[in-house]
C-alpha cells in the first residue's frame, strides 16, 4: 500500500463526492441533473467500500460494489424513464413543475 | 262444525282486519309507484271483504259456542307466548271471547263495514288517497278488535296504543290541512296522559293481583286481598287513561278538534271504536272498582259534570261536527255516571245504543257536508228536507234517538243512566238532577239542530244545487241499515219498570260480572221504590219533551236562528259559543309556559352547542393551517428533511453506541 492512495485519502474524496451528490439533489431543479446527483452519491459509496475492502483486506465490499451497481442501473432506467413520462405530460422537467398535489 | 273450530274463528276477527290492513299498505305502495287508479280501487274491496269475513266469523263462533252466561263460560285462546320471564310474569297474546266482546265485536265490526261503504262515495273528490285511507280504516278496526278481544291487560294495551295511533293518522288524515295536523296532534298528545296513567295502573294491578289475565284479577280483586287505598289508587288510575280516550273532563278537549279528520272517520271514532274503549275499559276491570268505592264516587261526579257541560257547549255551537261531537262527549258522561254509580251493563247499554244513532248521524253529517260542498256551519243550511226528504227522515228518527223520545232507544238507555244515578248514596239527588239536565239539554241542541239544518228557509243556494255524479247507494244504503238498530236496539233492555222482568240483555250482561258486583252495588246504592221509578220515567220523558218544545218553539214556530258569529250576544251564550273558553284555559296554563320553557331551552342549542361543535372545527382548522405550512411542494426542501432526518439518525446512533 503506497502513501499517494491511502485509503484515508480515497474515504476523503468518497465523503466529498458524496456531499457533491447531496448538493446537487437538493439545490438543482433539473431533474436529469438530480439524477446524475444520486449516480454520484451511489458512486461515492462505491468507493468506500471498494476502498475499506482493500484497506481491511476484505472482499465483502466488493462484493456489495457489484450488488449497488446493480440496483443503480435499474434504478437509473427507472428514474429515466420517469422523467421521460413526465416530460410527456408537463413538455417540462423541471421540480417546479412537480407541485400538482401541493394545495396552493 | 264442532267446537273444536272455535279458537281458530276467535282468532280470524281480529286477524283479518289486519291482513287487510297489511295488504292495503302493500297496495297503497305499490299504487304510489305505478300511480294506478285500479289498484286503489282494490283496496276498498280487500277492507271490504276482511269486515265482512270477520263478522262471518264472529257469528259462527256465537253459533258454536255453549253459553255465555254465568262464570267461566268464557274461551280464552293464546296463540302466542309473548314474553315468558321468570314467575310469576308470562304474557301470552291471549284473546278472549266472552259475553261483552259477543255484543261489542258485531258492534265495531257492523259500523265500520258501514262506515266504509260511505267512505267508498264520501271520498270520491280524494280518489288518489283512497288506498291509504283504507289501509288505516282496516287497522283502526284491527286496533280496536285487538282490545275488544283482548285476554289479559298487556295484549289490551296494545291494542289501546295502536287505536291511538291509528286515530291518530285518520284525524290528520287530510295531509295538506295545517289544522289537522294540529288536531291530530292534540287527540295524540291528550291520549298519552292517559296512557300514562293506564300503565301506572297496570302495574299497579299486576303487583296487588301478580297477574295481567282479566280472570285472575277478578278473582284477586273480589278475594278482598288488595288494600281497600290501593285499590283506589289502581281505579282513579284507570279512569284517567279512560278520561283520555273516552273524552271525559278535563281531557276531552282533543274530540271536537278531531273533527278536522274525514267525516265517516269522526263518525267511527265517535260510535264504535275510539270513544268507546275507556268506557270498556272500565267495564273490563270492574272488580277493581267494586273494592274502590271513592275511586267510583270521583268517576262518577266527573261523568256528571261532563255530561252537563259538554251539552250545555253543544247547545251553543254552530258547527254541525262540533254539535255532534260535543253531544258524544256529553253521551260519554251520561256513561261513565252509569260505572260510577255500579250500573256498569246500563253502562254498556248506552255504549251499544248510542254507537249506531251516533254513527248514523255523522253519516248524515258527512252526507249533508258533502251535498253542501264542504259549508259546515248550520246558520247556511235551512230547508234541506225540501231536496232531500229521506236524508231529512233518517236524520230526524237518528235525532228523536238521541234525544231520547220515548220508545226510540236513546230512551231506554237513558232511562237506566237516570235510575242508576237517582238511586246512588252519596250526592244521588245532584248526580241525579244532573243527569235530568243532561236529558233537557240534549232533546234541546237535537231538535235545534234538526229544525235549523232541514226546516225553515233555505239560506245557502248553492246547498240544493243538483249534480249529476253525486253518490247515492253508497251513502243511503248504510244509513237505512244503521237505522234499524238505531231506532230498535233499545228493545233488547227495556227496563223492569215496563216489562216486570230484568231485560235481556241485562241478563246476558251481569251473569258475566263475578259475584261481587251485587254487594257492591247494595253498598252504594239504595234501592229505588217502585213509585219513584214511574216517577223517574215521567221526569226523563219530561225533560226530553221540554227540551224538544222550547227548541221547536223558538227555532221552529218563532223561526229564529242562530246568531251570527261577530254578533252581540248574553254571556250565557258566549260561554256556550266559547265552549266555556277550556281551551283559552289549557293554552294559559299548559302551553304557554311550556312554550315558554321550550324557547328558552332551545337557547342552549341555538348558542352553546353550535358554539361548542363549531369551536371544535375552528381550532382544528387553525392547527391544520399552520401545519399545511411545512408542505411547500419544493422537492429540495423534502430532500434536505430527508438527508437531515438521516443526519440525525446517525448522530443518535453514534451517540448510543
Amino acid at each position: 500500500m503506497n502513501d499517494f492512495l491511502s485509503v484515508r485519502a480515497i474515504a476523503v474524496l468518497g465523503f466529498v463526492l458524496f456531499t457533491i451528490g447531496v448538493m446537487g439533489v437538493i439545490t438543482r431543479r433539473n431533474l436529469i441533473i438530480i439524477l446524475m446527483s444520486i449516480e454520484i452519491m451511489l458512486n461515492a459509496v462505491n468507493l468506500l467500500f471498494v476502498a475499506f475492502s482493500r484497506g481491511f483486506n476484505d472482499t465483502n465490499g466488493q462484493i456489495m460494489v457489484l450488488f449497488v451497481m446493480a440496483i443503480a442501473a435499474a434504478e437509473s432506467a427507472i428514474g429515466l424513464a420517469l422523467v421521460i413520462a413526465f416530460f410527456r405530460n408537463s413538455r417540462s422537467i423541471t421540480t417546479d413543475d412537480l407541485q400538482n398535489l401541493k394545495d396552493s | 262444525m264442532n267446537r273444536e273450530l272455535i279458537p281458530y274463528f276467535v282468532v280470524a276477527v281480529p286477524l283479518l282486519p289486519l291482513a287487510a290492513a297489511v295488504i292495503n299498505a302493500i297496495l297503497f305502495g305499490w299504487a304510489n309507484r305505478t300511480g294506478s287508479q285500479r289498484l286503489q280501487y282494490w283496496t276498498i274491496f280487500v277492507s271490504l271483504t276482511a269486515t265482512v269475513l270477520a263478522l262471518g266469523a264472529h257469528f259462527i263462533t256465537l253459533q258454536l259456542h255453549p253459553t255465555l252466561t254465568g262464570e267461566g263460560t268464557a274461551t280464552i285462546v293464546s296463540p302466542l307466548r309473548w314474553l315468558t320471564m321468570t314467575y310469576p310474569l308470562t304474557l301470552s297474546w291471549a284473546i278472549r271471547f266472552d259475553a261483552l266482546t259477543s255484543i261489542m265485536v258485531p258492534v265495531v265490526l257492523f259500523v265500520g263495514l258501514m262506515v266504509q261503504i260511505f267512505s267508498v262515495g264520501y271520498l270520491h273528490d280524494r280518489q288518489h288517497d283512497i288506498a291509504r285511507y283504507f289501509a288505516l280504516l282496516s287497522f283502526f278496526m284491527f286496533s280496536m278488535l285487538l282490545l275488544v278481544v283482548a285476554a289479559n291487560l298487556f295484549v289490551f294495551f296494545v291494542g289501546w296504543e295502536a287505536v291511538g295511533l291509528s286515530s291518530y293518522k285518520l284525524i290528520s288524515f287530510y295531509i295538506d290541512k295545517d289544522a289537522a295536523q294540529r288536531a291530530g296532534k292534540k287527540a295524540f298528545i291528550m291520549n298519552r296522559i292517559g296512557d300514562a296513567a293506564l300503565l301506572l295502573g297496570a302495574f299497579a294491578i299486576f303487583r296487588a293481583a301478580n297477574t295481567g289475565d282479566f280472570r285472575e284479577i277478578a278473582l284477586a280483586f273480589t278475594k278482598g286481598s288488595v288494600a281497600a287505598g290501593y285499590a283506589n289508587f289502581i281505579g282513579l288510575m284507570i279512569f284517567i287513561g279512560a278520561a283520555a280516550k273516552s273524552a271525559q273532563f278535563p281531557l276531552y278537549t282533543w274530540l271536537p278538534d278531531a273533527m278536522t279528520g274525514p267525516t265517516p272517520v269522526s263518525a267511527l271514532i265517535h260510535a264504535a271504536t275510539m270513544v268507546t274503549a275507556g268506557i270498556f275499559l272500565m267495564l273490563r276491570l270492574e272488580p277493581v272498582f267494586v273494592v274502590a268505592p271513592e275511586a267510583s264516587q270521583i268517576v262518577s261526579t266527573t261523568g256528571a259534570i261532563t255530561a252537563l257541560g259538554a251539552a250545555f257547549v253543544a247547545a251553543g255551537q254552530t258547527d254541525i261536527k262540533k254539535i255532534l261531537a260535543f253531544s258524544t262527549v256529553s253521551q260519554l258522561g251520561l256513561m261513565v255516571i252509569a260505572v260510577g254509580s255500579g250500573a256498569y251493563a246500563a253502562a254498556f247499554f248506552h255504549l251499544f245504543t248510542h254507537a249506531f244513532f251516533k254513527a248514523m248521524l255523522f253519516l248524515i253529517a258527512g252526507a249533508i257536508i258533502t251535498y253542501a260542498h264542504h259549508e259546515q256551519n248550520i246558520r247556511r243550511m235551512g230547508g234541506l228536507i225540501r231536496s232531500r226528504p229521506v236524508l231529512g227522515i233518517l236524520f230526524w228518527l237518528a235525532l228523536a234517538s238521541l234525544a231520547g223520545l220515548p220508545g226510540f232507544s236513546g230512551f231506554f238507555s237513558k232511562d237506566h243512566i237516570l235510575a242508576a244515578a237517582f238511586s246512588l248514596k252519596a250526592g244521588g239527588s245532584i248526580i241525579g238532577m244532573m243527569t235530568l239536565g243532561v236529558s233537557l239539554l240534549t232533546a234541546f241542541y237535537t231538535f235545534r239542530l234538526g229544525i235549523v239544518v232541514f226546516h225553515g228557509m233555505p239560506q245557502n243556494a248553492s246547498a240544493h244545487t243538483e249534480h249529476g255524479d253525486e253518490p247515492s247507494v253508497s251513502f243511503y244504503l248504510p244509513l237505512i241499515l244503521l237505522a234499524v238498530p238505531s231506532v230498535l236496539a233499545g228493545l233488547v233492555g227495556i227496563p223492569a219498570i215496563f216489562t216486570g222482568s230484568e231485560p235481556v240483555f241485562f241478563e246476558y250482561i251481569v251473569r258475566n260480572f263475578p259475584v261481587a258486583l251485587n254487594e257492591f252495588v247494595k253498598s252504594i246504592q239504595n234501592p229505588l221504590d217502585h213509585a219513584f221509578e214511574i216517577q223517574l220515567v215521567a221526569a226523563g220523558i219530561g225533560a226530553a219533551l221540554t227540551g224538544a218544545t222550547v227548541a221547536i218553539v223558538y227555532y221552529g214556530i218563532l223561526r229564529k236562528r242562530p246568531v251570527a258569529e261577530g254578533a252581540f250576544r248574553s254571556a250565557v251564550s258566549r260561554l256556550s259559543l266559547n265552549k266555556l273558553y277550556v281551551d283559552e284555559i289549557y293554552q294559559f296554563i299548559f302551553v304557554a309556559p311550556y312554550k315558554s320553557l321550550a324557547a328558552k331551552a332551545s337557547q342552549w342549542e341555538l348558542r352553546v352547542l353550535p358554539a361548542i361543535s363549531d369551536g371544535l372545527g375552528l381550532f382544528t382548522q387553525a392547527i391544520g393551517t399552520v401545519v399545511a405550512r411545512l408542505q411547500t411542494g419544493e422537492l429540495a426542501h423534502y430532500a434536505m428533511a430527508g438527508f437531515a432526518g438521516i443526519l440525525l439518525l446517525l448522530v443518535v446512533a453514534m451517540g448510543v453506541l
